[in-house]
């Protein structure tokens, strides 16, 4: 582990302590997960076993999910631009979400509304990997994202156009917003099993992303199978990022943020970033939960509303300093 | 069937037959130019060497293993291959590019073992550019970031060595340096096929010359036999001063066949 990455994952520690700290009631951190491992105080031990450890956990997988899969999207398509959502795989899981809100099966409760956006995630991989991962160029998946993901949205819209009543409207854009809120310790075991999954596909890759540096012939001839990159690439995605949709909808702007932010920081080689970033999103997306939870608004603010409220403009403000330096 | 064998091999581009009949041999210990003009065909030979395009026909083996049928790790020990275009994505350092050659030998670039150290720092020293390896790749000139990608090429340290015109862009020094670290890896019994479009650089530092014309060989021969004014009005359309001196062959284009001046 660099030194980047070792601070990085500190910093995501100590801000999951803190979001377990965080709520409603006045519990000390401590004394929450004493009573979370022994029973002492039913109350405590309810509250943070139900709201607290799976919002903390979400935050932290789903995070890393995040700034992982953004540094490696970036290190293949060698474009400081990509992010999970690039690839449309977050736009298919939630359209597959929102089918289920649409078609009223939602109503059926369980695990329905996070296996639709599960469904959604594994087809835009069978798109990708069929239109792109054979004999493909970088170049190619970039542009089947691009196309995946306006469709995806269009057939969003088009759901929330002839939505049957304006209560599956409302939650169909709710959901759509992103939110650690009010998730279940069943939501992170569905989801963490397949982020885990994931991050191992995307961390494979790490020797390939490195060669890719020099373009793709010269990858191809220190051994690089692109094909089968790609292809590990877009399924480790879809797992992870497609994961972290499935159970609190999207959250933008943390996958592209954190590996532009942490970058100057590393060697550059795409794999030296890959844990740091990964921590770094875990980092950010848990302050960003903490943040929403502390501001006094009346109503609490979506988490995926606060990072792109705030990502959008520091992205911004980092590409207009960075200028020189890229060019 | 020892050192690169190349019979009757063809490629395509798009449709159009690029690459047609191409035979020629590469035996270990040698350093063969590849000449011809633009559009010859000579990157699309290199690049259907180094398993990049398909051939459409014929073999290509190395040591009597057909190189088509290599997976890409097994090729990639095999054969390097230093691309004409010169791309670093992200903003590396020198000693970072250079290192990735050691990748298909199973090292991780980040963490070098103590050998594979020891050839990323003489595959610098012999292009000169050891003094730049914490240099990220913005801070270098194009002469200096060609030199750092063609240490790469030597860091991969495989038994057959491909070049697309490595010395396009460096000044006289290095070039010479260039070819002189090329002749010196052919000495340890590596095989050395190198694009060039400098014809006097190739006549004194290689050992054999192949001179490509519409995707087949014209001429294939020490450089004092192929370089002749027959063949370089027949490749290239020119006439040419071909003369001797003391360190080899002299060579001076003088106007386009067929044009009075």
């Amino acid at each position: 582990m660099t030194r980047l990455a070792a601070l990085m994952a500190a910093l995501a520690a100590l801000l999951f302590l803190a979001s377990l700290a965080v709520g409603a009631s006045d519990i000390p951190v401590l004394h929450g997960l004493a009573a979370l491992v022994t029973g002492s105080d039913p109350l405590a031990a309810t509250i943070m076993r139900d709201i607290r450890l799976p919002r903390a956990l979400l935050g932290l997988g789903i995070g890393f999910s995040l700034g992982l899969g953004g540094a490696a999207l970036q290190g293949f398509l060698r474009n400081p631009l990509a992010e999970p959502g690039l690839v449309g795989v977050s736009g298919a899981a939630a359209l597959g979400a929102v089918a289920v809100f649409y078609t009223g099966l939602s109503a059926f409760g369980g695990f329905t509304v996070q296996l639709g956006a599960l469904a959604g995630a594994a087809g835009a991989v069978v798109f990708l990997i069929g239109l792109a991962g054979r004999r493909s160029s970088p170049m190619t998946l970039v542009l089947a994202g691009v196309a995946l993901t306006s469709l995806t949205g269009a057939l969003t819209a088009l759901a929330l156009n002839l939505s049957p009543n304006p209560f599956a409207s409302y939650e169909i854009i709710f959901w759509l917003l992103g939110s650690l809120k009010d998730r279940a310790l069943g939501d992170a075991a569905l989801a963490l099993p397949l982020m885990a999954a994931g991050w191992a596909l995307l961390f494979a890759c790490a020797s390939a992303l490195d060669a890719l540096t020099l373009g793709d012939d010269t990858a191809r001839s220190l051994g690089v199978n692109l094909p089968r990159t790609a292809t590990m690439l877009v399924a480790g995605v879809a797992l992870s990022a497609g994961a972290g949709v499935a159970v609190a909808g999207t959250i933008g702007f943390v996958g592209l943020v954190v590996p532009h932010l942490l970058r100057p920081f590393t060697d550059e080689r795409p794999s030296s970033l890959l844990l740091a970033s990964g921590f770094g999103g875990a980092a950010l997306l848990l302050a960003a939960d903490i943040a929403v939870r502390l501001l006094t608004t009346g109503r609490e603010l979506n988490v995926g509303v606060l990072t792109a409220l705030i990502g959008a403009p520091f992205f911004l403000w980092l590409v207009m300093s960075n200028r020189r330096v890229m060019a | 069937m020892s050192g690169l064998v190349v019979e009757n091999l063809a490629a395509d581009l798009g449709g159009r037959p690029v690459l047609a009949g191409v035979g020629f041999r590469v035996a270990p210990g040698e350093t063969v130019a590849l000449l011809g003009p633009n559009g010859a065909g000579k990157s699309t030979l290199l690049r259907c060497l180094a398993g990049l395009i398909p051939a459409s026909g014929g073999t290509a083996a190395w040591e009597g293993s057909g190189l088509a049928a290599m997976t890409s790790p097994a090729r990639a020990r095999t054969l390097a291959y230093l691309p004409q275009d010169r791309v670093v994505h992200w903003n590396l350092a020198a000693g970072a590019i250079v290192a990735l050659g050691r990748l298909p030998h199973g090292a991780s670039a980040g963490r070098l073992s103590p050998a594979d150290a020891a050839i990323v720092a003489n595959a610098m020293e012999t292009m000169d550019v050891a003094h730049l390896e914490d240099r990220p790749a913005s801070a270098m000139s194009g002469g200096e970031l060609a030199r750092v990608l063609a240490a790469r090429l030597i860091a991969q340290d495989t038994p057959l060595v491909l070049a697309d015109e490595p010395a396009a862009s460096l000044d006289p020094a290095h070039q010479i340096r260039l070819m002189a670290a090329f002749r010196r890896q052919a000495r340890q019994g590596k095989a050395v096929l190198v694009s060039l479009h400098d014809i006097e650089l190739a006549a004194r530092w290689s050992d054999r010359v192949i001179i490509l014309r519409n995707g087949t060989v014209i001429a294939d021969g020490k450089p004092d036999n192929a370089i002749t004014a027959e063949t370089m009005a027949e490749a290239y359309g020119i006439t040419a001063r071909i003369g001797h001196d003391e360190c080899g062959l002299t060579f001076t284009p003088l106007a386009l066949t067929g044009n009075g001046d």
